[in-house]
């Protein structure tokens, strides 16, 4: 009885690993993947590149970075970022052969005229 | 909560500061109380010399031996300092600060009378300088061989990067000889995704005589890292100082701030630290499960273990957003809210993976040629146990009940009353027994926390950090006690952190439970004791 429990066991388990690549990997709604930014709702505070404790994020004239190499995923931008345009969301697929490939770049619309 | 040790005798009455009574008359006026501010802990001033015979005095008096903290205080004009710490439950805890000199630094070793100590000081030595003189092994334990003699990377003077110079003769491992024994030389790099360590065997025929391990292949120097750092950048590395104890050092590391700031987290983070314990201690204990079924190759087990893991992992994403739990808990509480709509699922979840767990453990039960394997393999005595400071769930399993829960409870713990699994046997079968009910007990302590989860603020204001503070902080992780020593320097930054993982505790009795069983036994004695090299290593 035991052993064949120890047989079919398996079999009604079926298969329970994921079909990843071919499909997106399974994952929570909390899940807290590479950071994302909505370029229309940044006002370019900074607050998340003066928070972040690697230095993964840099803010310029035209573009807001993430390095993926330096990023742990604390979501510490997320919280600091006064407009909420920032959101760790569920992009962990983040593997790169290059590591010019870790950098994240999202293009800043011109600023607006005052 | 279990009796303590039958071997040891009565704690002795204590003097009012309370240190036990005999010592304080062994010691005279050679002991100064020195004033802190961490609640529940005594401070003393001692002479070097008079700690090695204080040490043994404690110990054999039924405190336990809690760790060696190195300073060097040359920068404020002093030497260098030593600090030995020991607890009892339900006691203060005490602590012994030596002041050593500036140049040559050194003081008579603890370890032979408390060999719970004998990796602390060997570590001292690497990383100070610090010289315990007549340490029974005075070989290098850190910094291998290629570190240039005389590089002590944790004193305040010591470049970030060893510079080159000549190095000590090669490292000598501790075999047995004779005809017919052999030198078996295992890892550092294994079959299989694991961690680094050399294991080096003496062995005759199939039988070990002697097991010689080394670890520190991934020091990294966390504690040099931090020193400096604003205490909410140091907790991002402390809490990944390894994969898989990640709650318990963020826990032991708020705790120690905590406890300088003088704040008390709100009742809704301290009872949420304490699901997300649980939850840490749960996934381990069914992977490790998992891992000792495959440490004998029975695969139904550790495959069907494996995916109720995975299946936890993803419940501590669904609250956290990460499956190994960090960024969650910091000093004052907890970083955010956890989500209502995961909370609210939890307790349908844990019942279903408790469902789960409970046919896996009569399914493992009742493979009797399993079980065959398990038993009367890796006897770690309760003697031993004990000298060597066992601590976690391999302390429990050869009848010494120790947990940090029970014996110095923080947060939700104290009105919990958490049940202690104990088992006297030491094999295998004991670790695998005694992790199979802690993890249904985490289970019934899930619901008891998530039946009352009380609502309110999840973190609060921290108080000022007072230069020079210094407290300890704690946590029973999935690994036995955890604890961490540490001082605040100038601006609210950390002057120095000592982290001695369960893991660091625990390794010496893995070597002494190997003699006298099989060579190819010996992965599954490893697994059933299932420590972190990581957070052993730092």
């Amino acid at each position: 009885m035991d052993l064949l429990d120890r047989w079919l066991r398996p079999l009604r388990t079926g298969v329970v690993t994921s079909a990843y690549p071919a499909k997106p990997p399974i994952l929570e709604p909390a899940v807290r993947g590479l950071p994302e930014l909505d370029a229309e709702r940044c006002t370019r505070e900074s607050d998340c590149v003066a928070v972040c404790p690697t230095g993964a994020i840099s803010l310029s004239a035209e573009s807001w970075t993430i390095d993926a190499g330096r990023c742990v995923f604390c979501g510490a931008c997320e919280r600091a970022c006064p407009t909420g345009a920032i959101d760790l969301g569920d992009s962990v697929t983040i593997a790169a052969v290059a590591p010019s490939g870790l950098l994240h770049v999202t293009p800043l619309p011109p600023r607006p005229e005052r | 909560m279990g009796e303590r040790p039958a071997g040891a005798p009565a704690a002795p009455a204590d003097a009012p500061d309370g240190l036990p009574s005999d010592l304080v008359a062994q010691l005279g006026d050679r002991v100064h109380p020195i004033p802190t501010v961490a609640p529940g802990e005594l401070v003393f001033e001692v002479l070097p010399a008079d700690l090695a015979s204080l040490a043994s005095t404690l110990v054999g008096g039924g405190w336990r031996f809690v760790m060696l903290v190195g300073l060097d205080e040359r920068r404020g004009g002093a030497g260098f300092a030593v600090e030995a710490a020991f607890e009892r439950p339900n006691a203060s805890i005490v602590r012994f600060r030596a002041a050593l000199s500036a140049d040559a630094p050194s003081y008579p070793s603890i370890a032979r009378g408390v060999p719970a100590a004998l990796w602390d000081e060997r570590e001292l030595k690497d990383l100070f300088g610090i010289v315990p003189e007549g340490h029974p092994d005075p070989r290098r334990l850190v910094l291998h061989d290629s570190y240039p003699r005389g590089f002590h990377p944790l004193r305040h003077d010591a470049p970030t990067t060893p510079p080159d110079g000549p190095t000590d003769r090669r490292y000598v491992p501790f075999a047995a000889h004779g005809e017919g024994v052999f030198a078996l030389p295992v890892g550092p790099i294994h079959a299989g995704v694991i961690e680094p360590g050399h294991f080096r065997f003496s062995a005759v025929g199939e039988t070990v005589l002697y097991l010689d391990a080394r670890v520190f292949f991934t020091h990294r120097g966390i504690e040099k890292l931090v020193e400096g750092r604003t205490t909410s950048n140091a907790l991002q590395i402390v809490e990944r100082s390894c994969g898989v104890c990640t709650v318990t050092h963020a826990t032991a590391f708020a705790l120690a701030i905590e406890r300088i700031a003088g704040t008390e987290p709100p009742a809704r983070a301290t009872n949420l630290r304490a699901v997300l314990a649980e939850l840490e201690r749960l996934y381990n204990h069914v992977g490790d499960l998992g891992n000792i079924c495959a440490g004998i190759g029975f695969n139904v087990g550790s495959s069907q273990l494996g995916w109720l893991k995975e299946r936890l992992l993803r419940i501590n994403e669904s609250l956290t957003g990460h499956r190994y739990l960090t960024g969650v808990v910091v000093p004052g509480g907890l970083v955010t809210d956890l989500p209502a709509d995961a909370l609210a699922a939890l307790p349908g979840r844990l019942a279903e993976a408790e469902r789960d767990l409970r046919t896996l453990l009569h399914l493992v039960n009742r493979a009797e040629a399993a079980l065959e394997r398990f038993r009367s393999t890796g006897v770690l005595s309760r003697r031993t146990a004990i000298d060597l400071g066992t601590v976690g769930v391999a302390a429990r399993a050869s009848g010494v009940p120790v947990d940090l829960r029970c014996d110095h409870p923080t947060g939700a713990y104290g009105t919990l009353s958490v049940p202690l699994v104990e088992s006297a046997a030491g094999d295998v079968a004991a670790r695998f027994h005694v992790r199979a009910q802690e993890s249904l007990a985490s289970l019934d302590l899930l619901k008891r926390l998530l039946a009352d989860v009380p609502e309110g603020p999840v973190n609060v204001p921290l108080g000022s950090l007072a230069p020079g503070a210094s407290a300890l902080g704690w946590a029973e992780g999935p690994r036995g006690a955890s604890w961490l020593w540490l001082r605040i320097g100038q601006d609210e930054r950390i002057d120095r952190l000592h982290l001695r993982s369960a893991s660091f505790a625990n390794w010496p009795s893995v070597a002494a439970a190997a003699p006298g069983n099989l060579v190819p036994d010996f992965p599954l004695i490893n697994k059933s004791f299932e420590l972190c090299y990581a957070c052993t290593d730092r």
